[in-house]
């Protein structure tokens, strides 16, 4: 807690000590009689006849209360509980003050905070029912007239003076733009304040854990305050750009090359089925290469596999593997294929040979293979896992950031989104 | 344009450097031949009948339902 800057009592009512902490606000209002107090040489006060006397009520944080706020330390100097005019909607402002950031306003709503801060937009225009501000376009999520129920302490502003003032409220995602219109005789002035998220927990630091649970879901909540959906989409879409390049770089600078091809008739008999082929001896220069072998035959209702033995002829080591290919066919139907292809991954340089070992059907006529062997093979199915991988987040974010935006507009006049008795 | 790129990446660093990262071991995957989903070695196959591959129990299998 902090202290009044100085014990000072108020010139109607003589309540002491007036809640005045800081010296630099424009007003004071009393506790004790709800008189504003205009404020001048920081000390001495004015007595201003306030447009309404206000009402002692209660709120939840005391004056006086010091809170840390998203790395930042403020004091609760003043306090004012607003309604919507002609409607029961009721919230509390709090100001607050740091020393070098000067004023911010805590805004309170069915236990949901947001710290507001005034801001100069360097571009602002309300189209109807939007603002495009900043490069923002925000929809219109609630427009009121202010009252002024109650105010004590210090404010930057003039708490009369609002009563009864317009105030638009605009979103953009997690995104609240507040526009207050000050209307006299001869101007129009509209002041922009920004609104932010303030997680209970910082509440409930300073204060204790006295708050309860509301279903009110505060606009301005979000799941990553950071970016939008639509900008992770970006940096995905270019993600697949660089995926598209690398393959296009894979498949032009080192392409596949064949390093072995056959082409033989495989006679049913038993030399065939006993002797394995064997290709002559090839070699791979890359530190490491994925090797694709592909193979047709002409099997029909039949089936045919085929057992490779890749052999490294520095160190004998054998990488083996079995693939196949059977095609059955009837009148009106169709199964298999009689081709198919294999890949060995990660095979490092050397000198290398392959036996080949054929199995068919016993009953079945000769088979024709045709079978051709490839280095440098690029997967493109680890393009597609990557491309689906980074393609999670951005989804899930969007889809998360759907069902919050619903819950966001769930109170507002204006919402975009349509609602089922279930969930009003 | 310059201050709305530096923003860009300013508040997407943390996603932009998971793909960078993903981008890179593609790539070094690609140039070392790995697939990510292993590599046809993993069916183990032997002349005499032994081993795990099941394929000759399916092709027989197919020519029982055909037939």
């Amino acid at each position: 807690m902090i202290r009044e800057r100085a014990t000072v009592s108020c010139l109607s009512c003589n309540y002491s000590p007036l809640p005045y902490y800081t010296g630099r606000a424009e007003t004071v209002a009393c506790p004790g009689c709800g008189k504003e107090l205009l404020v001048s040489n920081g000390q001495s006060f004015q007595s201003r006849v306030p447009k309404r006397q206000y009402k002692a009520e209660k709120y939840t944080i005391p004056l006086g209360t010091e809170l840390h706020i998203h790395k930042v330390n403020y004091a609760v100097v003043g306090v004012a509980l607003m309604k919507e005019a002609g409607k029961m909607y009721r919230w509390t402002e709090y100001t607050l003050f740091n020393e070098q950031l000067g004023f911010r306003t805590l805004s309170e709503y069915e236990n949901t905070f947001m710290l507001v801060e005034e801001f100069v937009p360097q571009q602002a225009e309300v189209i109807g029912a939007e603002l495009v501000c900043d490069n923002t376009t925000y929809k219109i999520y609630n427009s009121y007239k202010i009252n002024v129920m109650y105010a004590a302490g210090e404010f930057s502003y003039h708490p009369s003076e609002i009563h009864g003032m317009q105030a638009n409220e605009y979103l953009f995602l997690h995104k609240l733009v507040i526009v207050k219109d000050i209307v006299t005789p001869s101007s129009h002035i509209k002041l922009y304040f920004r609104a932010e998220h303030v997680s209970k927990k910082i509440i409930e630091k300073a204060l204790g854990s006295y708050l309860v649970t509301g279903n009110y879901t505060n606009p301005t909540t979000y799941y990553l305050k950071a970016f939008t959906p639509r900008e992770a989409f970006l940096g995905y879409a270019g993600f697949l750009a660089l995926l598209v390049l690398s393959l296009v770089f894979f498949q032009t600078l080192r392409p596949e090359k064949k390093v072995w091809s056959y082409r033989t008739v495989l006679a049913n008999d038993s030399l065939t089925r006993s002797q394995p082929l064997i290709s002559p001896t090839f070699r791979i220069d890359e530190p490491y290469t994925a090797l694709r072998f592909d193979f047709v035959t002409d099997v029909n209702n039949n089936w045919i596999e085929l057992g490779f033995n890749l052999v490294n002829e520095g160190n004998n080591k054998t990488y083996s593997f079995a693939s196949g290919a059977e095609y059955y066919s009837g009148i009106d139907w169709k199964e298999g294929d009689p081709k198919n292809y294999a890949t060995l991954a990660g095979i490092p340089s050397g000198n290398y040979h392959i036996a080949l070992q054929p199995t068919f059907n016993t009953g079945s006529s000769n088979v024709r293979l045709d079978l051709e062997v490839y280095k440098n093979h690029t997967y493109l199915r680890n393009y597609i896992f990557f491309a689906i991988l980074g393609g999670v987040f951005p989804l899930a974010f969007y889809i998360m950031e759907r069902i919050k935006d619903r819950s966001r507009w769930y109170y507002s006049d204006y919402s975009p989104y349509t609602y089922s008795e279930d969930e009003e | 344009m310059k201050n709305k790129l530096y923003a860009y990446l300013k508040k997407t660093r943390y996603y932009l450097l998971a793909l960078g990262l993903a981008f890179i071991l593609l790539n070094i995957m690609s140039y070392t031949g790995l697939s990510a989903f292993g590599s046809a070695e993993a069916e183990t196959f032997s002349p005499d009948g032994s081993g795990t591959h099941t394929s000759s129990s399916r092709h027989n299998t197919h020519r029982f339902y055909h037939k």
